[in-house]
């Protein structure tokens, strides 16, 4: 019964028309940069989100990463930003937050749209929230009716408003996080309530919130509720409100006391909801869901009361924005509440990968394997221009072992963060054909020494890194997301995903070592040994079709036989399986064809870059369409880079076929020699 | 008349054909593909993959008739065992090679096996129901039982039967145990009940006519409608009745002072035991939307005797060559304490571990053969480098 007559008074509370802005007397906050043990300190701080426990810097990074396509920022005076630095100030100081350019408009036409004015700006440049939220209501009708229409039936502004909107969203609701702490909650100081709640903070009305249910309770039914006792404390604190008998109370007095109560659960009630951006206090051990300040409404009011301890830890969260303010103090409250936090997470087991995942995102081994890839592809390069040189070309040799090896230890991390086999999601499979691409490439190079497989081989490593990167920037979320039941295997992920992406590397290094001899015979390289260097391309071309042909072979039916396992079938014709096996029959047909003699060195070269279309195709091609059972592998708005990659090769092998029908247009003599059967 | 043979032989076991064959399934299977987004999966699977001919409509305006994937698996078939197995030359160089031919024929002789013996369908209980019965996606059927007979004996015609039936052309079904005719005057497979008004020329009943849907929908989403005369063999009097795949329950018709029961649903196929569901467990990652995990914990009832297990994502119950895989749920979005039902889907397939002894043999041939590819070319390399 008191659950029903408090959902009435607090849900149905519209008396007031409530408008929980922080107060207009807080000061600005001075824009001195956070000390870099604070930032440390902050940056293990665990939160549950996207169904994981993460550190918060992770979530940072992300929404930095989503909102400004890069994970730093810089403040207007031009300093430079960590993620975890823009949101300890976007949550502690959101007055400075605000000013900070980090919306990223790469069309001016989207502020034409919402009227914002950007003149003397570049086409592509990054506005502050305080610039766009003038227009913000525009912009949140626009989208609103964007987001009505399928994804696919989009135009490309409509797709950038409503991104923006979401940003403009997502951002608002972290700097509203804290308001909650910061709200000077309205208990007039004759009302009985300034009792009760001397300090009048969130914390202290979660504490006592029972106690504030009851007295609300009574007052409307002019009775006490049929409820629990209260404990003798309560008791006690309760009579602060109502007097011992109830019939006895004025009616002004009750209805000014009923008044008080309505407004101060209805402020506690928006500002709860406007709280959730953040899940950091870990639940009571029964419980799998982490807490945010909303959280402890519920619990307080609707559950029963919660442990003080997680009490405690509400009361030091809450002084975190208090304190921002004051170096000293701030430093004091964040390291009691990081302990308290990081201690109940121990204790559920639940903090063991954090300090590794702040580690993988602070070395940024990704990024770092991008440059060094393209500076080995420089190195790579020097040596054909100085052939003879033999230390160049020992230290080109060796060079890319330290990209692959910081890749392979980034996804070595994240294996062990995740507890799962190294592919599980499309960002992952870029990772890891990468490091199969490159590998396979450097045991080429090592058998064969031409030089050849190395240059390519770095180059796809560059190419692969920088595609993962631009992949992580456009769609700005975490990239070790909760897997969906059907993907809660860690055998067939290590078996069939990890083979049929070992696949797409290798399959995909076949096709870009083609575009060399192609690209060669087009500028008629014909000069002393260029028998033996087309020879040495064709044999790694078709040695390394045959490496991909047999884990696409594999890979394709393990994944049968997983969906066997999960969806009753062995075949369904689904778009993903139906890209798999366009793989393998192509790769097939180049083995027949080179086997029958119905293509030679020339044939097998544009087939193979072809067989670069038939990977894209399937890899990233049919997420396209929206349909099929593969659901988690969709992904939208990648589909004009997409077919810019189909045009480049259609035109290689156009050239291929070119070359092939008009041999004299080379200068180079056709290549006469047979291939290893 | 034996160089005929050994002529057709050359052809059949040819790289030439092998090579056609392949690039013409991926073209099938790359148009096949990209029609999923318009037509569905069971109607692309109907026309493309499980057909021996097709017509493909290029931008909707040019047809190009394209062999359908039984062929092309067919002649597939032939050429490996011609080509691959037969002809092929037997050294160690090739071991590999015909062990990874055996193994395709392997699995095509399973997709066969499959195809022609197999079953598949979906089993939905709410909790504490038990069924033996499973429903196939896409055929229909028309069942007839008298009501409060005991026991009750269901008549049931198949979706065959009745498909081609139209005005022009009805279908009677008569049964000598069922004292009326069951004719199915209008078969639609896609329609929509809607009242008659001034339309004359149309079967009605009730004032209502099924008004076909022309527009494309996919094949597993249409519903489809029958228009039945229930004529009792030994009385004038006829009864119409509109059956309609969407309704919310039987057609329940009084015909000589008996009460029949009509009912147009899913065809239904026996298991060779019952499943009840005790109960259906579904698994939230925690503050998100994102399924973890679900399960539906069953008891297997047969000749009287329980046998509790749980079926589960990746962990089906197989009994007795049938397979039942965790499919769905619902009711979505239901409030807690609503009383749930778990769908299972169900697979009969006698071919069901082929795949993977094939997968076996498959990687066995392929590594055997690229291997010893590698270590001659190494070999070489080596040779080379000492000379």
């Amino acid at each position: 019964m008191i659950r029903l007559w408090l959902t009435l008074i607090l849900f149905t509370g519209n008396a007031f028309v409530f408008a929980a802005e922080t107060s207009d007397t807080e000061t600005i906050p001075t824009p001195t940069p956070w000390e870099p043990d604070v930032v440390q300190m902050f940056k293990t701080i665990p939160i549950q989100e996207g169904g994981r426990i993460k550190p918060i810097s992770t979530y940072a990074g992300f929404l930095l990463l989503r909102l400004n396509g890069k994970r730093e920022c810089r403040t207007p005076d031009g300093r430079r930003m960590t993620p975890s630095e823009w949101f300890m100030d976007c949550l502690l100081r959101p007055q400075l937050a605000q000013e900070y350019p980090v919306f990223l408009v790469d069309d001016t036409a989207v502020l034409d749209a919402i009227g914002v004015p950007h003149e003397g700006r570049k086409k592509r440049d990054r506005y502050t929230y305080a610039e766009l939220a003038p227009a913000r209501e525009r912009l949140m009708d626009i989208a609103q009716r964007a987001s009505n229409t399928p994804p696919q039936q989009l135009n490309m502004l409509e797709a950038k408003i409503l991104r923006l909107a979401q940003n403009l969203q997502d951002f608002e609701k972290v700097i509203h996080h804290f308001d909650f702490a910061r709200y000077a909650y309205s208990i007039p100081a004759d009302s009985p309530l300034a009792t009760l709640l001397p300090e009048k903070r969130f914390s202290e009305i979660v504490k006592k919130a029972r106690i504030i249910a009851v007295a609300a309770v009574a007052l409307h039914r002019g009775e006490l509720p049929n409820a629990e006792p209260l404990n003798p404390n309560d008791e006690e604190l309760l009579r602060k409100i109502l007097p011992d008998s109830l019939q006895n109370l004025d009616a002004e007095t009750r209805t000014h006391t009923i008044e008080t109560l309505e407004r101060l659960l209805n402020e506690v009630d928006t500002l709860a909801a406007r709280s959730d951006a953040l899940a950091a206090i870990p639940p009571p051990d029964s419980e799998t869901e982490w807490l945010t300040p909303g959280d402890f409404v519920e619990h307080a009011f609707f559950s029963g009361p919660l442990p003080d301890a997680l009490l405690q830890m509400l009361s030091l969260y809450e002084e975190l924005p208090r304190a921002a303010n004051d170096p000293r103090t701030f430093r004091s409250c964040l390291s009691s509440f990081a302990e308290a936090a990081i201690h109940r997470a121990q204790e559920r087991g639940e903090y063991k990968k954090i300090p590794l995942e702040v580690i993988l995102y602070d070395t940024q081994p990704f990024y770092y394997s991008l440059i060094l890839y393209a500076l080995c592809f420089v190195l790579a390069a020097l040596t054909w221009i100085s052939p003879k040189n033999r230390r160049l070309a020992g230290l080109a040799f060796i060079a890319p072992l330290i990209p692959t090896a910081l890749l392979a230890y980034g996804i070595t991390l994240r294996c062990i963060i995740r507890g799962r086999p190294p592919v599980t999601t499309l960002y992952e499979t870029i990772l890891f054909a990468t490091a199969v691409a490159v590998l396979i490439a450097w045991i080429v190079e090592w058998i064969d020494r031409k030089k050849i497989a190395l240059s390519i081989g770095t180059l796809l490593g560059a190419a692969g890194m920088f595609l993962a990167f631009k992949y992580e920037a456009k769609e700005g979320v975490d990239t070790m997301p909760s897997l969906v039941a059907v993907l809660d295997t860690n055998f067939w992920l290590a078996t069939h995903v990890t083979t049929i992406t070992i696949g797409y590397g290798a399959g995909l290094l076949a096709g870009a070592i083609a575009h060399v001899y192609i690209f060669a015979k087009f500028i008629g390289l014909n000069s002393e040994g260029a028998d033996e260097f087309y020879e040495s391309l064709t044999n790694i071309v078709y040695g390394v079709l045959c490496f991909a042909l047999v884990f696409s072979v594999l890979g394709t039916v393990l994944g049968g036989i997983w969906a066997a396992e999960s969806w009753g079938r062995f075949w369904g014709w689904d778009p993903k399986e139906n890209g798999a096996l366009l793989i393998v029959l192509w790769q097939l047909t180049i083995l027949h064809a080179r086997k029958g003699g119905y293509i030679r060195e020339l044939g097998l070269h544009g087939a193979a870059v072809f067989q670069n279309v038939v990977i894209a195709f399937s890899w990233w091609g049919v997420n396209q369409l929206g349909v099929g059972l593969h659901s988690y592998g969709q992904t939208t708005g990648i589909m004009r880079a997409l077919f810019v990659f189909y045009a480049v090769e259609f035109t290689v092998v156009a050239f291929a076929i070119g070359l092939w029908l008009f041999p004299r247009f080379s200068s180079a003599q056709p290549a006469v020699k047979s291939i290893p059967k | 008349m034996k160089k005929v043979l050994q002529a057709v032989f050359q052809v059949l076991a040819s790289s030439a054909l092998a090579c056609v064959l392949l690039i013409l399934l991926m073209a099938v299977t790359f148009v096949g593909t990209l029609e999923q987004v318009d037509l569905g999966i069971y109607e692309v699977k109907r026309r493309y993959f499980e057909s021996l001919i097709t017509v493909h409509w290029f931008f909707n305006k040019v047809p190009v008739p394209l062999p359908g994937v039984y062929l092309l698996t067919f002649l597939a078939g032939v050429n490996l065992v011609c080509g691959g197995l037969v002809r092929i030359k037997k050294g160690i160089s090739q071991w590999g090679v015909v062990v990874a031919h055996a193994a395709v024929v392997i699995l095509l002789v399973g997709g066969w096996v499959k195809h022609e013996y197999g079953e598949e369908g979906y089993m939905t209980l709410h909790e504490a129901e038990v069924s033996n019965e499973f429903e196939t996606p896409l055929d229909w059927e028309i069942a007839i039982w008298k009501k409060d007979a005991a026991p009750i004996t269901e008549y049931v015609i198949p979706h065959r039967d009745f498909a081609h039936a139209s005005q022009d052309h009805p279908v009677t079904f008569q049964h000598p145990d069922l004292p009326l005719d069951i004719q199915v005057t209008a078969f639609f497979p896609n329609c929509l009940p809607q009242p008659a008004g001034a339309q004359t020329d149309v079967p009605s009943a009730d004032g209502f006519i099924l008004q076909p849907i022309s527009e494309k929908t996919k094949l597993e989403e249409q519903i489809p409608g029958a228009v039945v005369q229930l004529q009792p063999k030994n009385a004038t009097a006829v009864n119409v009745g509109l059956l309609w795949g969407a309704q919310r329950g039987p057609w329940v018709v009084r015909s000589n002072d008996e009460t029949w029961v009509v009912d147009f649903r899913r065809q239904r196929r026996l298991l060779p035991f019952a499943i009840r569901l005790d109960k259906f467990t579904r698994e939230l990652h925690p503050r998100t939307n994102l399924p973890r995990a679900f399960s539906s914990d069953i008891t297997r009832i047969e000749n009287g005797e329980e046998f509790p297990a749980k079926i589960s994502m990746n962990e089906p119950l197989r009994h007795k060559g049938y397979t039942l895989y965790q499919a769905s749920w619902g009711p979505q979005n239901a409030p807690e304490g609503t009383r749930l039902f778990s769908t299972l889907a169900v697979s009969y397939d006698p071919a069901e571990r082929l795949p993977l002894y094939s997968c076996v043999v498959l990687t066995a041939g392929l590594v055997f053969h690229f291997g010893w590819m590698l270590y001659r070319r190494l070999r070489r390399i080596a040779e080379e480098n000492a000379s």
